[in-house]
This record gives structure tokens, C-alpha cells and sequence, in this order.
């Protein structure tokens, strides 16, 4: 019972990494290409 | 696939050229190879991420998983474990090394030009190796999937690749790895969603075959140690992952990144096996589960989106790898022999060109002549008993002696080469832990009777001045 509450917990918490991710590059585009 | 599948392939490419020619070109050498030392810890963490998912750790893994179970994830979990103790220990103490391009620099501080040069040719011949791999890799997965002919597909990856790390250096491929990243952290889980959505994920785990079901996957312990050190320190400091401790913003970015980069390992390695365990019931004749659990259960428009999630994973492993080949042949070994390729424009007009070279030979040699690559890949069975354990005293122990280093690489790469190429790894015992153990008992008995000082020039510490 406990592996399909931990595949799920796995495969939101990698999705949510991208967004946080896409998030701070759209934060941080500006200095990383000037820099 | 559909047509709409690769409108969505067309259009990523031509996004990632659109940022690519929006990113500054490299302007000097400390732009090309650490990006002015100005990357904050998300961007390091997104890059790290990605340079380490290579075909391997994501599709290999799954198809591993299809066939033991859950008990990979275990043995990945050593390099999740190395990457978190490199975070907390190492990363932040590389970073205080103000002026240092490569790890090569590191171990030339405290070891000596002899040394310095070794880790070069060690790192060059590691990372030239890996860029060809990878490269036939590209050909092999985006043909089988796109149905482009093989050397298509090679050129194709591989050109682009070429192309943007030789114009913007570090920063061109960072900025690309990010973008990688997303798309594959958010693509690749989906497989499972959709899998689930079909099935569902309870009904899947229960059909779970009983012979991959148990926590040992049924693998005897000695290999299976073997295995566990393999990912323990097999890639532990490989150069491109040292290069992202260097380029970080400050100490406490490079500690972050790496932390947050261990931490997402473990996620990543849950999500990629599932696909494995739980396909291998929908698909137990396929030889490659992750791609038949891709192509069937993605839909139109999303599949577009898996494939170029793929293409991600081989052209972020590879840009970074290429990257630091090129500044390591660059900085290691023709720095250390004349100083005009240390700085300025000679220094960065050359590392541009060698990124080129080694990128065109590299690929080609992987697919005309394969036994170069692979004598290349020698490197990587070597990377562990000679450099690493030497370069993690390098930065935690300052009065280290060149001479115990010098004396540790000959003696673990010895070791590692006659237990592996000569004996053939007798009793299931890795040459990797042979190897680490002669690398250390080289080191500590020259460093407990070595004299202080030494008058030989290739092991007097090269002094940390370098100008960017």
C-alpha cells in the first residue's frame, strides 16, 4: 500500500523541481546572460 | 509519431537556439570556464542535475529496474550519497579556490605542475571518451525513436551541441542545461502519470512479477558492494561536476547546489525505475520498457514533448562534458607548459578551438573508430583509484605532499589496471576497491616519511596567482 503513495510523492516533487527551476531561470536570465 | 510530435521537437530546437544567440558570447577564459564565477545555487543545482542524467542514469536505470526491481535505486542511492557528502564537504572548500579553472589547478596548488598535468590528461581522455559515447548514444535513441538514419541523428545532437558551447563557453551551456532540466523533470514523470491514468498506479504495483519483487533483487552481496562503490565514487569530482563547485556565485551556493542536486538524485532515481518495475508487466517482451512505456502511453503533442526530453538528457551530459575537456586540455596541460595559454585571448581563442576539435573527433571516432573511444573509457575505470581520493585531500588538508600524491596516482592506477586488464577482477572483487585501497596506502606512507620540502620543480606547489 505504501509504494503507490511514494511513486506519487516521487513524481510530484520531481514536476514540482522544473517549475521551482523554471521559475528562478526567468528570475535570473537577465544576470546569467549579462554576467 | 505524429506530425504534431514533431512540430514540438522543431519548435524546442529552435527555443534553445533562440536563448542560445540571446546568451553573451564568451569574452575571456574565466567567462568560458566558470562563467565569472557568478552561478547562484538553483542554477548550479539545475545544471549538476543535468549533466549527471545522462542515457544512463534515466532509460538505463529503468531498464535495470525492469529487470532486478527496486533494488537499483538502492545502488544509485551510493551516488545521491556521494553527491550530498561532496556538498557538505568538498564543493564549498573548491570554491575558495579563487582562481582555479579546473580541479587539475586544484591539485597543481597543493601537488605540483607533474601532477597537475596528470589530472589533465586523466580528465581530458575521461571527458574526450564520454563525449563520444554519448554522442553514438544520440544517434542510436533519437534514430530509434524519430526514425532519422543513424548518422543524422548523430550530427544533428552533436552539431548543436558543438556549436553553442564553442560560441558562448560555460555560460551557453548552463543556460541550456536549465532548459534541459525542466524539460525532462517535468516530462519523464508523466509517463508515469499517464501509465497510472490507464491502469492505475495500485493495480500496477501489485502485478509486480514476484522474482522482481524482493529487496534484493536477488544479487549476491559481494557484487552488489561492488556496485555500491562503483556509484559511490566511480564519477565522484568528475571534471564537469568540479567545474560546477568552481563556477558557483559563493562557498555557500556551491554547497547548496550540490545538496539540492543530491537530494533531487533520489527522486529522479524512484521516478525512473518505476517506469521500469511497473512497465515491465505491460510490456514484459520489451528489451527497452522506458521507450515502449513513452511511445504508448504519451499522447500526441506530449510525446513530442518525452522525445525532446530525451534529446535533453544526452546534449546536457554532453555540452558540459565537452566544455570541460576543452578548458582542461587548454588550462592542464598546454598551460603547463607555456603560460600564454593561462590568459587572455590566446588562452580563449584556443580552448574555443580545442572545444571544436575535440567535439568533431570525438564523434567521429565513436562511430568510424570505436576501439579509440573505448581505450578513452579507460580513464573512467582509472578516474577513482588515482585522482579523486588524492584531489579530496587536496582541498581538505593543505599540508598534503605532492610526492603522496604523485606516489598515490602511479600505485592505484597500477593496482587498477592489473587487477581489472590482467587478472580480470579475480573473486568478484572490484578493481575499483584494489585500486582505492593502493591509491591510499601509497599516499599515507610516502606522506608519514616524505620530507617536507622538496627541490624537484614538477612537485613544488604551483603558487595560487593566476590573473582572470
Amino acid at each position: 500500500m505504501m509504494l503507490p503513495a511514494i511513486i506519487y510523492m516521487a513524481i510530484s516533487s520531481c514536476i514540482l523541481a522544473g517549475v521551482y527551476v523554471a521559475v528562478q531561470l526567468v528570475k535570473n536570465f537577465r544576470n546569467l546572460r549579462n554576467n | 509519431m505524429e506530425m504534431l510530435d514533431s512540430v514540438v521537437i522543431v519548435a524546442y530546437f529552435i527555443g534553445m537556439i533562440i536563448i542560445i544567440l540571446m546568451t553573451r558570447k564568451a569574452k575571456s577564459i574565466e567567462d568560458f570556464a566558470v562563467g565569472g564565477r557568478q552561478i547562484p545555487s538553483t542554477i548550479v543545482f539545475a545544471s549538476l542535475s543535468a549533466t549527471f542524467i545522462g542515457p544512463g542514469y534515466s532509460m538505463g536505470l529503468a531498464n535495470k529496474a525492469a529487470g532486478n526491481g527496486y533494488i537499483w535505486v538502492l545502488i544509485f542511492l551510493a551516488f545521491s550519497l556521494q553527491t550530498i557528502l561532496v556538498g557538505y564537504f568538498i564543493a564549498p572548500k573548491l570554491r575558495s579556490f579563487e582562481k582555479a579553472y579546473t580541479l587539475g589547478d586544484v591539485m597543481g596548488y597543493r601537488y605540483g605542475k607533474l601532477v597537475k598535468v596528470i589530472s589533465g590528461i586523466l580528465s581530458v581522455a575521461l571527458s574526450a571518451g564520454f563525449v563520444g559515447v554519448i554522442a553514438k548514444a544520440s544517434g542510436d535513441i533519437i534514430s530509434g525513436i524519430t526514425g532519422l538514419p543513424f548518422l543524422w541523428a548523430v550530427v544533428i545532437s552533436t552539431v548543436v551541441v558543438i556549436v553553442y558551447s564553442t560560441y558562448g563557453g560555460i555560460k551557453s551551456v548552463i543556460i541550456t542545461d536549465v532548459l534541459q532540466f525542466i524539460v525532462l523533470a517535468i516530462s519523464i514523470p508523466l509517463i508515469l502519470i499517464f501509465m497510472g491514468m490507464e491502469t492505475g498506479i495500485a493495480e500496477l504495483t501489485a502485478q509486480i512479477p514476484e522474482k522482481i519483487n524482493s529487496i534484493s533483487g536477488q544479487f549476491p552481496l559481494i557484487p552488489l558492494v561492488g556496485l555500491g562503490l562503483g556509484f559511490f565514487l566511480g564519477e565522484t569530482l568528475i571534471p564537469p561536476y568540479t567545474n560546477r563547485a568552481l563556477m558557483a556565485k559563493s562557498t555557500k551556493d556551491a554547497k547548496s547546489g550540490f545538496l539540492k542536486t543530491g537530494a533531487f538524485s533520489v527522486v529522479w532515481f524512484f521516478v525512473c525505475a518505476s517506469i521500469g518495475v511497473l512497465g515491465l508487466s505491460l510490456f514484459p517482451e520489451s528489451d527497452n520498457v522506458f521507450l515502449s512505456a513513452m511511445k504508448t502511453y504519451l499522447p500526441t503533442g506530449l510525446l513530442g514533448i518525452g522525445i525532446a526530453a530525451l534529446i535533453s538528457i544526452i546534449m546536457s551530459s554532453q555540452d558540459s562534458i565537452l566544455n570541460a575537456a576543452a578548458v582542461s586540455f587548454n588550462n592542464d596541460i598546454l598551460g603547463s607548459f607555456s603560460t600564454k595559454y593561462m590568459e587572455g585571448k590566446t588562452a580563449l581563442t584556443t580552448t574555443r578551438w580545442l572545444n571544436l576539435l575535440i567535439g568533431v573527433m570525438a564523434s567521429i571516432f565513436a562511430i568510424n573508430v570505436p576501439g579509440i573511444v573505448e581505450a578513452l573509457l579507460y580513464c573512467y575505470t582509472l578516474w577513482a583509484p588515482t585522482v579523486v581520493i588524492p584531489l579530496v585531500i587536496a582541498v581538505l588538508k593543505p599540508n598534503a605532499k605532492p610526492l603522496a600524491a604523485l606516489c598515490a596516482i602511479i600505485f592505484g592506477g597500477l593496482a587498477t589496471g592489473i587487477w581489472e586488464w590482467g587478472f580480470g577482477n579475480p573473486f568478484e572483487v572490484p578493481s575499483l576497491l584494489v585500486g582505492v585501497v593502493a591509491n591510499q596506502l601509497a599516499f599515507w606512507s610516502v606522506q608519514a616519511f616524505a620530507q617536507n620540502e622538496t627541490e624537484q620543480p614538477l612537485l613544488i606547489p604551483i603558487i595560487e596567482a593566476k590573473n582572470s
